[in-house]
C-alpha cells in the first residue's frame, strides 16, 4: 500500500474552529491516496448487515475475490456470496442474502437436513433479531 | 505503577448508528453536544476533477474493549480509495455511545458517480455513508 505523508497538520489548523472531543488526539488521516483497494483475494470480517432487525453479534468471516472482473464475496461458513461491480455492490448483496437465509431458516428451523441445521446453528449464533435479543 | 492497557482487538461487534456526511461539526465545549452543518449527500459540480471539503460524523454504541477505526474513503465504481483516516477507541461501557467527527480536507472527486466513506473497527466492516456527485448544468 502506498503512503503519503501525514497531514496531521491540516487537522491542528482546524481544530481551532471545529472540535471533536470524543478521539481528536488519536486521530489521524493515513496516506491512501493513490492505494489500490479494489477487489483483490483477501479476509475480511462483516460487522452488519444493514438491516434494521439483525445484529451481528460476532463477526461473520468473508473473503473477498475477482472472478472475471466482478467482485465476489463470499461467506464460506454459510455458503453465501455476494456479486458486484465493486466491493459495495457486492457486500450489500451478501449483507441482503444473510438477513435473508436468517429469516428463511430461522422460519423453516424444525424441518432443516443436518447441512442447512449446521448452517443455522452458525448463523443464529453470529447474528440475533435485534428486537428480541436486545443487547447480546 | 498503572498497569499497560490492553490494545488486543476486541471481537464485540459494535453498531454503526449513525454515519453522516456534513461541511462541519461545532462542539458545544460546556457539555459536549455536537452540532452538524450543512448535512448532504450530493454535490453538484461545475468540472471534473473536483475536490470537495466534507467531513464525516459517526456514532457506535455496543462496544467493548479496545478498536482501531479506520475509515476509507473510496470512489465506488473503481474502489480505489481517495483518503482515509485512523483512530482508536476505548469502551467499558457496552450501554454508553461513543460518536466522532472527522473534518477532512478537500477530497477529491475525479468523477461523476458515487462516493462512500466506509467505516471498519478491528477489520471488521460496520457499514458506511455515501454521497453522489453529479455533474452541474448549465443555467
Amino acid at each position: 500500500m502506498a503512503t503519503m505523508p501525514r497531514i496531521q497538520e491540516l487537522e491542528r489548523q482546524r481544530e481551532s474552529d471545529i472540535i471533536s472531543d470524543v478521539l481528536p488526539p488519536m486521530v489521524e488521516f493515513v496516506g491512501l491516496v493513490g492505494a489500490d483497494l479494489r477487489p483483490q483475494s483477501k479476509t475480511l470480517a462483516l460487522g452488519s448487515l444493514r438491516d434494521g432487525r439483525l445484529r451481528v453479534v460476532e463477526p461473520i468471516g468473508v473473503v473477498q475475490m475477482v472472478e472475471e472482473g466482478k467482485c465476489v464475496i463470499e461467506a464460506q461458513e454459510l455458503n453465501e456470496f455476494g456479486f458486484g461491480d465493486n466491493f459495495s455492490e457486492a457486500i450489500q448483496d451478501l449483507q441482503e442474502a444473510i438477513a435473508e437465509l436468517y429469516f428463511t431458516l430461522e422460519l423453516e428451523q424444525e424441518k432443516l437436513g443436518p447441512d442447512l441445521a449446521s448452517v443455522w446453528a452458525t448463523l443464529s449464533r453470529k447474528v440475533r433479531r435485534a428486537d428480541a435479543a436486545g443487547r447480546p | 505503577m498503572t498497569e499497560p492497557e490492553n490494545s488486543t482487538p476486541s471481537q464485540v461487534v459494535p453498531l454503526l448508528v449513525a454515519a453522516l456526511v456534513c461541511d462541519a461539526a461545532v462542539v458545544d465545549p460546556s457539555t459536549g453536544k455536537k452540532s452538524l452543518i450543512g448535512v448532504f449527500d450530493w454535490v453538484r459540480v461545475e468540472t471534473f476533477p473536483a475536490q470537495q471539503p466534507m467531513s464525516l460524523y459517526f456514532k457506535v454504541t455496543d462496544a467493548e474493549g479496545f478498536y482501531k477505526f479506520e475509515v476509507r474513503y473510496i470512489q465506488v465504481s473503481t474502489g480505489e480509495a481517495l483518503a482515509g483516516a485512523e483512530g482508536e477507541l476505548r469502551a467499558t461501557d457496552r450501554l454508553m455511545a461513543s460518536d466522532l467527527h472527522i473534518p477532512f480536507p478537500s477530497l477529491l472527486m475525479p468523477d461523476v458517480g458515487r462516493y462512500e466513506f466506509q467505516i471498519w473497527a478491528n477489520s471488521m466492516f460496520l457499514g458506511s455513508a455515501s454521497i453522489s456527485a453529479v455533474q452541474r448544468r448549465g443555467e
